[in-house]
């Protein structure tokens, strides 16, 4: 019988059955000396009842505790945004004004990122362009002014 | 009586005293198989807890594949390994499976068949254990292990074979 064969059927090959001793003795040999203390029966049972008591409240408060949350930032964003002088008005500081104006490109009286998504869009929609929209002065209206504006709306939304 | 299964299922839902059943199940077994690795009670003891200090994060979402013990061997196993790894640096290397203790010989039978043991190579003695005293069919062996059946095969083959040509263990088989 070729070798491979052989051994895939050597469950049930007569010469390498074995007694039911064999497993008695084995499993004698490498038995513990000494039976499980209760202590140790204890622990691992009191650690499943701290496992399954308290996260279960915490997930509870955690299932609620996190959508909740996430609303009522997002309902305080909302409101703050709706609020007419929410955004800081262009005219806080005279330093700012005439940047404020300039940069105040789809003119709704406030810099924000919207003017810079205005500027975007213009650009990739190759559309007509004002040369005041040349903010960084380098003789092209590209996404490096597109930074600008971003820049300066992030900046003025900080009041600095 | 439940079955492993549906044991698991309530654990799933967040039922300790099931869990207190599977362990009641499964620790003897355990600690079993960790003595065998560690050939130590404390150590055997700090196995088992931590198998089932595993065992019990895996809860809620646990999925049994295969067995219970099959799931357990290898938590067993590499519990036993990293805490003699830990406990003994530097002694224990990359072959720590083949350092693994094989209790004395002696003149009893039993004493002769630990002695016929130790001539397997670590492979071969490991397989022989999983069938024949934890009680794993092959194919469990196979996945437990995480190698091809027909090697659980041939190293079983191969291992039965020279203790059936030993004089100490030939009289454990039962012939033609």
């Amino acid at each position: 019988m070729p070798m491979n064969e052989e051994r895939r059927q050597f469950d049930s090959e007569p010469d390498l059955r074995v007694s039911e001793r064999f497993s008695e003795d084995l499993g004698r040999l490498f038995a513990p000396d000494r039976p499980i203390p209760p202590d140790i029966d204890r622990a691992v049972a009191e650690a499943a009842r701290r496992r399954f008591a308290r996260p279960q409240r915490r997930l509870w408060w955690l299932r609620w505790a996190v959508p909740a949350t996430a609303a009522a930032a997002i309902a305080i964003a909302c409101l703050w945004w709706a609020q007419p002088g929410a955004m800081p008005p262009a005219a806080q500081s005279p330093q700012l004004s005439q940047a404020a104006k300039e940069t105040d490109i789809d003119g709704n009286g406030r810099v924000d990122i919207l003017d810079a998504f205005t500027l975007a869009r213009h650009i990739e929609a190759r559309q007509p362009a004002e040369a005041m929209w040349d903010f960084n002065g380098d003789g092209l209206i590209d996404r490096r002014d597109v930074d600008t504006v971003a820049l300066a709306a992030v900046r003025l939304n900080k009041g600095v | 009586m439940q079955s492993d299964r549906e044991l698991i299922d309530a654990i799933n839902a967040g039922d300790a005293d099931a869990f207190e059943r599977l362990y009641h199940r499964y620790r003897d077994w355990v600690y079993r198989l960790a003595w065998r690795f560690t050939a130590n009670r404390e150590d055997a003891l700090d196995v088992l807890q931590e198998t089932f200090t595993y065992l019990l994060k895996k809860f809620p979402g646990f999925v049994l594949t295969a067995s219970m013990t099959t799931f357990l061997y290898p938590v067993v196993k590499h519990t036993a390994l990293n805490l003699r790894a830990r406990r003994s640096p530097g002694q224990v290397g990359d072959d720590v499976l083949g350092s693994l203790p094989v209790p004395e010989s002696s003149q009893t039978p039993r004493g002769e068949l630990a002695a016929a043991l130790r001539a397997l190579s670590a492979q071969q003695r490991e397989v022989v254990l999983m069938r024949f005293v934890d009680g794993l069919p092959l194919h469990e062996i196979s996945v437990a292990l995480d190698i091809p059946l027909n090697t659980v095969k041939s190293r079983l083959y191969n291992a039965l074979r020279t203790l059936r040509d030993d004089p100490r263990t030939r009289d454990y088989f039962l012939g033609e």
